[in-house]
Formats: C-alpha cells, sequence, structure tokens
C-alpha cells in the first residue's frame, strides 16, 4: 500500500508541477463558452483586453477586406519560414468571429480543431501589432476542412510537392484544418514553423500575386470561393494558423481508428503487406515499435505524437529498407500555446507537456508508464498465487529541446527511450525457473536525435544524426530458450529539397547506418510460426558474437505539379547498399512513381507503384546464428486508392497488390541456414468511413482485408505469411449529449494468426529439456480476437483548464469470451493449454488537461 | 472523503484483479509426471576412445516392460526398458559413422555424435564424445557417477538398489513431515554438479502448485540435499545429475550423467 501512495504522490507532484508551470493562459471557453469566461476575468483584463480588441478588429476587418480584394492566393505564395510566431493571448472577440463560420461551414470539425481559431487571431494581433498590412486567411483558411481520416490518407511521400508545406504543421494535418488549396502536398520531417516574419514578408509578396488557378472552396458564408495554386517559384507555405494544432483526443482516436489491428485497438495496422517488411519511423528515424504488446497503450503519449504517413503500399522514394507498409510519426514540434496532458487511471499513466520558453525555444516531455504493473506487485506482494504471474510492464519517456536561430535556421535534440516487458507466469523462482510453461520478452530501444534544419532561397536542408540502441530477448519454453540481440548504431542522415521553379521540386536525401550488433543464444529456437519463431536447431547454440556493419542509402525524387489537371506525379528512385552483406554490396536501385489527382472537389484519386528492397535482417546473417552474405527481399508494389469528403461523410478506399521475390526462409534440415528462395505475394484492401454530426457524435469504421501467402522454396507448400490477419474491423462511437459528458464506445475484431500443431518433442538429455518439433502450417489459426470497449466522461471545465473524471470497461463481455493470446505447453509438449490475457478491466481516472 | 477514495481504489483494483489471473491448475497439470516421459539418458562413459566399449541406460517415468529402441550412427538395438545397450566404438569411424565424419574425426581429433533413444511414443538423445587417445587423456573425468544415496536419519539407499520399502516394525522410523534425501556424487573437481530431483507419487492429494514442487532442480559441489512433506503413502524419486567435462585441448564441453531411482512406500508403515 505504501508503494501505490508513493507512486500517488509522485503522480499529483507531476500533476501540480505541470499545472503551475504552464506560463500562459488556457482557454476552453474556445469552445464555445467564451461570454462564460469573460465574465470571470478581472476588470483590469477586460479593459485591456476591450482595447485591444477594438484596436484589433479594426485592423483586422482591413486586413479580411484587404485580402478579399487580393484573394486567397496571397498566404500561398508566401515563403516558408521556420521560425515559430511569437505567443500572444488571443482575444475572445476575434475568435468567435472566426470560430462561428468554421463550425457553420464544416461541421464535421471536432471541438479541438476549433480550438486552433484563437491562434490565428495571435498571428492577426502580431501583424496588426506591427502595423504591417498582414493579409493573412484564417477565414479562408478554415473553410475547407479535412478530416483527419481522409487527410492522414493523403499520401504525404507521394504527393509531389509543388507548393511545399511549411514546416512544422504535422499536428494540423490530424486536426484537418488546412489552407484552401485543396492539393496541400504535406511533406515529411518539415519541422520549421511560420513566424511573425514570415507573415510580414507574405504580405508584401500577396500585393504582387497572381490571381489564377483557384479551385475552390469555401468561404465564410458556406459558398464556394476560389482557391490559389501558387505560380510563383517561391513556395508557399501552409499559412501560420494551421500549424496551431490542438490536443484533439478525437485527432489522435483516429489514429487508432484508422488502424483496426491489435487485441485493445491501439495496435497499428500492419499495413497488409508482409509484416516482417512493415517499418514505422518516429522523426525519420527507424523504430523496432511504439506500441506495448498487447496494445494497452502506445509508448509516447497521444497529444504531442503526429502521424504523418501510413501507407500500406506504393509509397514514395524516400522510405528505404522497406517492403511492407509504412508509418511515420514525428514529435518535434510545440504549439504556440502551452499544453499539459495528464492522465491517471489504474491500468496507465500519461504525461506530456509541450511548451515554449520564449519566441525562440521550446520543448516537449511525456512520461508513460503502466499503472497496472505497479498496482499489480503492491497490491498482491504478499499473495503468492500471484507472485506467479508477471503482468505486462511498459514505460516510456521522450523529450525535446528546439531553438530556432532564425526564420530560416532551427536545431532540435531529442531523446526517446523505450521498454516493454512481459513474463507469464514467474520464471524467477527457482523452483519453477526451467518449467517450459512461461513466456518472456523485453525490448528496449534508446534514441538521442538531432536535427539541424535550414533553408537559404529555394533550398532546403536537414542534417539529422541519431545515436541509438536496441535491446531485444526472449524467453520462451524453457530457460534455455532464451536468444538475446543487441546493437549500437549510428545514423547519418540528410535531407535536401530545391525548388526548381513553380512545377518542380526535387528532393534527395542519404543516410548512412553503421554500427554493431551482438547476438546471444543458448537456445532452441521454437518454430511456431505463432510466436514468432521459424527455426529448429538441432545442436543448441551457445555463442555470443559481436560484429560491426555499415549501410547506407539515398534517394532523389521530383515532385512535379500539373496545375490545369489539379495532378501531381513524383517519380524518383532510391538506392541501397549493404555493407555488411557485402557479396552484395553493388546495391539496388528501386524506381517508384507515385500520383494524386483531385478530379472532383475534395475527392482525391491516388496510385503508386515501384520497386522495394528489404535488406537481409542482420541477425539472420550472422553465422553460426543465420548465415552470412544474404541477399535482400524484394516486393513489387502497386496501390491505388480513393479519398475524399462528402459533407458529414468522410471516406477512403485502398486496394494493394505486392509480388514478393527473394524472401529469406529457413532451411527446415539445416538450422543454421538461412536462403534466399521464398516467394510470396500479398494482397487486399483496407475501407474506412467517419461521419460526423457536429459536436453530438462521431462514428468512425474501418475494415482491412488482407491475404499475404508464402512459398519458402520451390516444391513446398503455400503458407499463410507470419501475423497474417485476414479481417480486421474496428469502429468506434464517440456521443457528446452534453458537453460535460462524453460517451465512447469502441468495438474491434481481428482474425487470428496462423499457428502451428506441435508433431513430436525429443528430450535432450544434456540439456534436460524437450524440443518441440511443429508441423508444417496448415492454415491453422489462433482464435479471432475481439472485444468491446466502454468509456463514460465527465468534463469539468474550469478557468485554465479542463478536468476530465472517467470510467473505463475493456472488454465488457470479456467474462463471457476471454480472447486467447497463444498456446503453452507442458515441459514435455505433451499437453498444451490456451492463455488468454485480461478478459475485464475496470478502472477509474481522471485527466488534466491544459 | 477519505472512505470513499478508499472503497473506490478497493473496488477497482478488486475488479482489475479479479479478471487477471489465470487456471493455475491447469498451466501447472502440464508438467505433472501424468504420463510417461524420458527423464535422463546416461552412459558409462562420456568420453571414449576407439575400440572402447561403452553401456547406456535410460531412465523413464511410468514405463515399465516396453522395448526401448537404441540407435548409434549405424547400428541399431531393441532392449527391454531395465536392461542396457552395449556397444564397441569400432577402430574405423567409417564403419560406424560414414567417411564424412570419420575424415572429421581424423581432422579435428575428436567427434560428438548422439545416442538416440525411442521408447512408447517417447523420444530422445544424448550426446558422447569419441577422441583419440591424446585428447580423451586431457580430460581428467569422463564420466559422473552418484556414489550413494541417504535418506536422512534412516539408512543408506545403496547403489544398485532400487527398490526401498518400509517395513511394518522396522526398528527405523521415517518422519513423514521431514524427510531428506542426501546424494552424493563425489568426484576430483570442484565443479558444480547439477541435480534434478522427481519426487512422484500419483496418489498424492497435494494441490497442483505444490505438486510443483516435487519437480526440483539443485545445484551442488558433489552433494545435494532435498527435503519434502509426504502426504501419500507410495512415492517414487527420481534423481538425474550431469556435469560438464572439459578439456584444455578442447574448446567445447560435453555433459557427463547419471541417474538413480528408488521408491518409497509407507503402505506397510505404522
Amino acid at each position: 500500500m505504501r508503494k501505490i501512495t508513493f507512486l500517488l504522490f509522485i503522480i499529483i507532484l507531476f500533476s501540480t508541477f505541470s499545472l503551475f508551470s504552464a506560463p500562459t493562459k488556457f482557454e476552453p471557453e474556445e469552445i464555445g463558452s467564451v461570454e462564460k469566461k469573460k465574465s470571470e476575468k478581472n476588470e483590469e483584463q477586460k479593459k485591456e483586453e476591450q482595447k485591444e480588441e477594438k484596436k484589433e478588429n479594426k485592423k483586422e476587418k482591413k486586413t479580411v477586406e484587404k485580402k478579399k480584394a487580393t484573394e486567397k492566393s496571397s498566404v500561398k505564395n508566401a515563403e516558408p519560414a521556420l521560425v515559430p510566431p511569437v505567443k500572444k493571448a488571443p482575444s475572445p472577440k476575434p475568435v468567435k468571429k472566426i470560430t462561428k463560420p468554421l463550425k457553420k461551414a464544416v461541421p464535421a470539425i471536432d471541438k479541438k480543431a476549433v480550438k486552433m481559431q484563437p491562434q490565428k487571431k495571435d498571428t492577426v494581433k502580431k501583424s496588426v501589432a506591427e502595423k504591417k498590412p498582414v493579409k493573412v486567411e484564417p477565414v479562408k483558411q478554415n473553410k475547407l476542412v479535412i478530416p483527419p481520416s481522409l487527410e492522414k490518407r493523403v499520401p504525404e511521400k507521394t504527393l509531389p510537392a509543388a507548393v511545399p508545406k511549411p514546416e512544422n504543421n504535422d499536428k494540423n494535418v490530424q486536426n484537418a484544418v488546412v489552407p484552401a488549396k485543396p492539393l496541400q502536398p504535406v511533406e515529411k520531417n518539415q519541422n520549421g514553423t511560420n513566424s511573425l516574419d514570415a507573415l510580414k514578408s507574405k504580405v508584401v509578396k500577396e500585393e504582387n500575386v497572381q490571381k489564377e488557378n483557384t479551385p475552390t472552396v469555401q468561404n465564410e458564408e458556406n459558398k464556394p470561393v476560389e482557391t490559389v495554386i501558387p505560380e510563383n517559384t517561391v513556395p508557399a507555405p501552409v499559412i501560420e494558423t494551421e500549424k496551431k494544432a490542438s490536443n484533439s483526443q478525437y485527432k489522435k482516436e483516429e489514429i487508432r481508428a484508422y488502424s483496426p489491428y491489435g487485441p485493445s485497438g491501439s495496435d497499428l495496422s500492419r499495413g497488409g503487406n508482409v509484416v516482417s517488411g512493415d517499418a514505422m519511423y518516429l522523426n525519420g528515424h527507424k523504430v523496432p515499435f511504439l506500441y506495448h504488446y498487447y496494445g494497452f497503450s502506445q509508448l509516447i503519449d497521444n497529444s504531442i505524437l503526429n502521424q504523418n504517413t501510413h501507407k500500406n503500399g506504393g509509397y514514395t522514394s524516400e522510405y528505404t529498407n522497406s517492403i511492407g507498409g509504412v508509418t511515420e510519426f514525428t514529435a518535434t514540434q510545440t504549439d504556440e500555446k502551452n499544453h499539459g496532458h495528464l492522465n491517471i487511471d489504474f491500468i496507465k499513466s500519461e504525461l506530456a507537456i509541450s511548451a515554449r520558453i520564449d519566441d525562440n525555444d521550446s520543448f516537449i516531455v511525456s512520461l508513460t508508464s503502466s499503472s497496472l504493473d505497479h498496482f499489480a506487485v503492491s497490491a498482491f506482494e504478499d499473495e503468492k498465487d500471484f507472485n506467479y504471474t508477471s503482468y505486462p510492464d511498459f514505460s516510456g519517456f521522450y523529450g525535446m529541446f528546439r531553438h530556432d536561430f532564425s526564420k530560416n535556421a532551427y536545431l532540435l535534440v531529442y531523446a526517446a527511450s523505450f521498454a516493454d516487458k512481459l513474463k507469464m507466469l514467474n520464471i524467477e523462482d527457482e523452483e519453477y525457473a526451467r518449467l517450459s510453461d512461461n513466456f518472456g520478452s523485453k525490448s528496449q530501444f534508446s534514441h538521442l536525435g538531432i536535427e539541424w534544419g535550414f533553408k537559404k532561397e529555394k533550398f532546403q536542408f536537414k542534417i539529422m544524426p541519431l545515436f541509438a540502441s536496441e535491446n531485444f530477448a526472449a524467453n520462451v519454453g524453457t530457460e534455455s530458450a532464451k536468444p538475446e540481440y543487441k546493437r549500437n548504431y549510428m545514423e547519418l542522415k540528410n535531407e535536401a529539397k530545391y525548388f526548381l521553379n513553380d512545377m518542380h521540386t526535387i528532393n534527395a536525401g542519404l543516410n548512412i547506418d553503421i554500427g554493431s550488433f551482438e547476438l546471444a543464444s543458448s537456445s532452441y529456437s521454437l518454430p511456431d510460426i505463432s510466436w514468432g519463431f521459424s527455426r529448429k536447431y538441432e545442436e543448441d547454440i551457445e555463442k555470443s558474437k559481436d560484429n560491426g556493419y555499415l549501410r547506407a542509402s539515398l534517394y532523389v525524387t521530383d515532385e512535379i505539379y500539373f496545375k490545369e489537371f489539379n495532378l501531381f506525379l513524383k517519380p524518383g528512385f532510391s538506392y541501397l547498399i549493404d555493407g555488411y552483406n557485402s557479396q552484395y554490396g553493388i546495391g539496388n536501385i528501386n524506381p517508384r512513381i507515385t500520383a494524386l489527382w483531385e478530379f472532383i472537389k475534395d475527392i482525391r484519386l491516388n496510385a503508386g507503384t515501384g520497386l522495394y528492397t528489404k535488406l537481409a535482417p542482420l541477425y539472420q546473417s550472422l553465422e553460426p546464428f543465420g548465415t552470412a552474405n544474404l541477399e535482400p527481399e524484394y516486393a513489387f508494389q502497386t496501390s491505388v486508392g480513393i479519398d475524399g469528403t462528402f459533407n458529414i461523410l468522410t471516406f477512403s478506399a485502398n486496394v494493394f497488390y505486392s509480388k514478393l521475390y527473394n524472401l529469406i526462409s529457413a532451411n527446415e534440415d539445416n538450422p543454421s541456414y538461412y536462403s534466399n528462395l521464398g516467394e510470396g505475394w500479398s494482397t487486399g484492401f483496407e475501407l474506412s468511413a467517419g461521419i460526423s454530426l457536429k459536436d453530438k457524435a462521431k462514428i468512425l469504421a474501418a475494415y482491412q482485408f488482407t491475404r499475404s501467402r508464402v512459398t519458402d522454396h520451390d516444391g513446398a507448400d503455400e503458407r499463410p505469411a507470419y501475423g497474417e490477419v485476414p479481417h480486421a474491423f474496428k469502429t468506434m462511437v464517440e456521443i457528446t449529449p452534453v458537453k460535460e459528458w462524453i460517451l465512447n464506445l469502441d468495438f474491434i475484431y481481428r482474425s487470428g494468426t496462423p499457428t502451428s500443431e506441435i508433431d513430436y518433442a525429443r528430450y535432450n538429455s544434456d540439456s534436460d529439456s524437450y524440443i518441440p518439433y511443429y508441423v508444417s502450417p496448415t492454415g491453422e489459426r489462433l482464435d479471432a480476437v475481439h472485444e468491446l470497449n466502454l468509456k463514460v466522461t465527465r468534463r469539468f471545465f474550469m478557468n485554465k483548464f479542463s478536468i476530465d473524471a472517467y470510467g473505463k470497461f475493456n472488454g465488457v463481455y470479456g467474462f463471457w469470451h476471454k480472447n486467447s493470446l497463444g498456446k503453452i505447453y507442458g515441459v514435455d509438449y505433451s499437453e498444451s493449454a490456451t492463455v488468454t490475457m485480461v478478459p475485464f478491466m475496470a478502472t477509474i481516472g481522471i485527466a488534466f488537461n491544459l | 472523503m477519505k472512505r470513499y477514495t478508499t472503497a473506490i481504489l478497493f473496488f477497482c483494483i478488486a475488479i482489475l484483479f479479479s479478471s487477471c489471473s489465470y487456471d493455475e491448475n491447469e498451466l501447472h497439470s502440464l508438467n505433472d509426471l501424468s504420463g510417461n516421459r524420458i527423464l535422463s539418458v546416461k552412459s558409462d562413459k562420456t568420453v571414449v576412445t576407439p575400440g572402447e566399449t561403452i553401456v547406456f541406460d535410460v531412465l523413464a517415468a511410468n514405463v515399465a516392460g516396453s522395448d526401448v529402441l537404441w540407435r548409434l550412427g549405424n547400428r541399431t538395438a531393441i532392449v527391454k526398458y531395465g536392461e542396457s545397450f552395449t556397444i564397441t566404438v569400432p577402430e574405423d569411424m567409417t564403419e560406424l559413422l560414414g567417411s564424412d565424419a570419420a575424415s572429421l574425426f581424423l581432422s579435428k581429433g575428436y567427434l560428438d555424435i548422439d545416442v538416440n533413444v525411442e521408447l512408447e511414443s517417447q523420444s530422445g538423445f544424448k550426446k558422447i564424445r569419441i577422441a583419440n587417445k591424446t585428447i580423451a587423456d586431457s580430460y581428467n573425468i569422463k564420466t559422473l557417477s552418484i556414489n550413494s544415496i541417504q535418506l536422512a536419519a534412516w539408512k543408506d539407499i545403496s547403489g544398485g538398489t532400487p527398490i526401498y520399502q518400509v517395513d511394518k516394525g522396522t526398528e527405523i522410523t521415517l518422519d513423514k513431515e521431514n524427510i531428506n534425501i542426501e546424494v552424493n556424487a563425489g568426484t576430483d573437481s570442484d565443479d558444480n554438479v547439477d541435480f534434478h530431483w522427481y519426487v512422484y507419487s500419483p496418489s498424492s492429494e497435494t494441490s497442483y502448485t505444490d505438486s510443483l514442487f516435487f519437480n526440483i532442480y539443485e545445484s551442488g559441489i558433489n552433494t545435494d540435499t532435498v527435503a519434502f512433506t509426504a502426504d501419500a503413502e507410495y512415492y517414487t524419486v527420481y534423481l538425474k545429475a550431469s556435469r560438464e567435462l572439459t578439456s584444455d585441448m578442447v574448446d567445447s564441453s560435453i555433459k557427463a550423467e547419471d541417474f538413480y531411482f528408488f521408491y518409497i512406500d509407507f503402505s506397510n508403515a505404522e
């Protein structure tokens, strides 16, 4: 109990600190209670604000009038800037002016997105204060609302950026408020911010903006107006207001809704392709995982994590060394306003702070941990029965500091460290240490990254070195089965962009990955594919071995914009070289092309095709655990999709097909030998749709069908690929009958993953253990997983923050249906039992939102 | 307020963990010695030279009167369970293992091969090392032998006496609450010997959780002791001892092992 008390104390301490350390005001009233808030302000503040507001309203009226006269193109043609604008408290009146038309025009927008509006006021106010004829277009900017689900479908990498998006607008992508230009491309790793100076310069340039090429969007009165397609050779940024992201929970939930995998619904989609070929990125660098095993939580708090890209195939050349899907997150940008988020319940705890120190400095801190684990240990430390079970344990830390030297240069440093552990039954007790009914694994990684970005005229450049380490260990079956893999490495990554003219933008990048890794094992690997092992060791390998490696990749793309057709094309190629498997050091060239065409307003077709390469994993290439000089795996991918918005409905559909070559497979007779004899294919489709009924209800549904088959060698039977999930479905419903109450329901279903039965087991007298031998996979699967989750939230709006008190029920009908995690076996594998995990969890929690 | 807070905390934790338990009986029962199972394969010499004779034995639970199939290289034999499998390693390794293995033996000076055993749908194997005389002599110990087993405060169980019965009226009484068994596998080495005990009773009413106590791993220098409380009339005690053998001339080690088993029968005891 003392541990619980101490834990609560620490958490409350953190929350207190975050609450009182926030230097700027939070105004939840911007959602709709501006009047109420105003009454709470003191007289002096009111007077001052009223004065300012009068001035600003005048200025703003002038600005808006001027803007109308000069058309929306003005903003589009301004230069992107890397410096964030000076933060300033927004004033209520202009907020109302801006937000109301937004709500009317676009009922699909969520509350959190609306929160962004006052920050637009900041921009206006700043501009006025500088006595510059700022032509900010807050109204126009808010006209077109692309729901997050749709926005995520924007093939960021696949879109050529005739008009590059300004840096640090990642969150805005999620928040669905984008400039009027419907085909505004989303750029990867743009980490600068627009500044007041940038806006000033924008205004000057707007005077000469051409008024043509204007797709339509809606204006304040919800009527169509024209959108400006840039003509200038100077790239146009997304206006400053766009990067003011909110901490929209809804936004984040959509990330999950879009990814219907995972027993608890928070796992990412596997991309529909070969699971082992999928890649996940954080701040431009690959990471091994970002989600807890069982999906209890992700390892970085939602409020600071932005999903930039999710593609199941047919993506552009920037993503190298992957033959599956790609998903990219960033957490490199703070909002102009400070945000604090603290969430505590009995399952997990999260703390996130995103704050600005001054105009040029900002930071992010995120801590996540498993409350469940702490409570389990504390509450039952004296109960012998519970000592036999170690609950899932995960923790994550992310911290970032950013300094903007000027509008054209910035430097950020971030550290990320995550650990995810899982043990089933106690393996620390000596009496049971060598029994087979245990499963334990540990996954850890740490990143220390630096990013220096600068731009000069038409040229942008980023230097992104990374120092990282990974550690994976597993304990499966018996004590002797515990392979361990460690890697320490450094990535020297650079990205460059050159705006050639209004039609062509050239992107290029180089990444050098150099490091060492160690593989240790005293293991008989289990070939049951349900556990992810596919090898049969005839001999016990008790070795540890170090090795160094060097791998490099580069890419070049050309973003071509055909304004007359509203069409983007992005041809390009990547080149990989594997310095470790040096026999294949000549490298691999991957040509690819993607396209995006908005053939009807707000409805887009996208397509991509090309060659994709994944270098052989290091652990498979190290003898005696693997085979030296393995060749890369290849895929020829094609993807076609459509997405759009129609009134309150957003939708997307995507079809993909991949032909897989040169897949690495283990030799059935010689466990130390891998070969590139495998082939396969993968196909499927994804459907998603969302409906938003103003602020009252939101419904999201996503379904993915996947069929992925592999043949290990000539003459072998075709088998399901490891991790293949044919059907995955998730739906989420959020109902807000009154603003103080929120009801969330989500349901997930996914097919069981492939598994294989044990044929027989042999006793090894020397190791005093049994070695299982599995039959070849024949299509047998683990049971399907499905569950219904319910959350009821009561929201209290305070002066400077809001508090959510909620009750959450994971697995509402879990007592009647237990989702299986897999099978465990007795010491001689003659008997088995099904492992089920936490069928029902109920918790209450509290969340503070600044 | 404090009372309500405490109540809520208790309620949530209770719900949380009432749903987190496993079916432990099911999981633990997977490791009971309920069926037949090979527990050990031993040889009288772990390191042998060509021309020497080697004797193999197998220990299995819940097996009686079964045929045992032995296979070493291209030699096979069927013997009754409880009988030994004896084979002489030929001078020419080609005869036993084929030309490739013989060449490898000549080039390396030693060769590890598996002896395979099958009985009642169970299979197992053990590795032995065939070495030339120089390498074989570099092992100061070539095998492991359990020298004695003793019930504390009772009497010795001499080697080769697998069955012992507590007769009614015996002058030595056995405390069922505190049964201590001591084993001695004394050798010239100070290296650890690993002991694996199975104290198995099919009639025990002990719960599954506690029955795992009967499957014990211990490690000690030459000797080890195990203690338990008896709640059944009939027990089988299986003991396996193993130790790594090392040589200055060969990098990898190889394991030697020995085993014993005996019964404890309280049915006639007062």
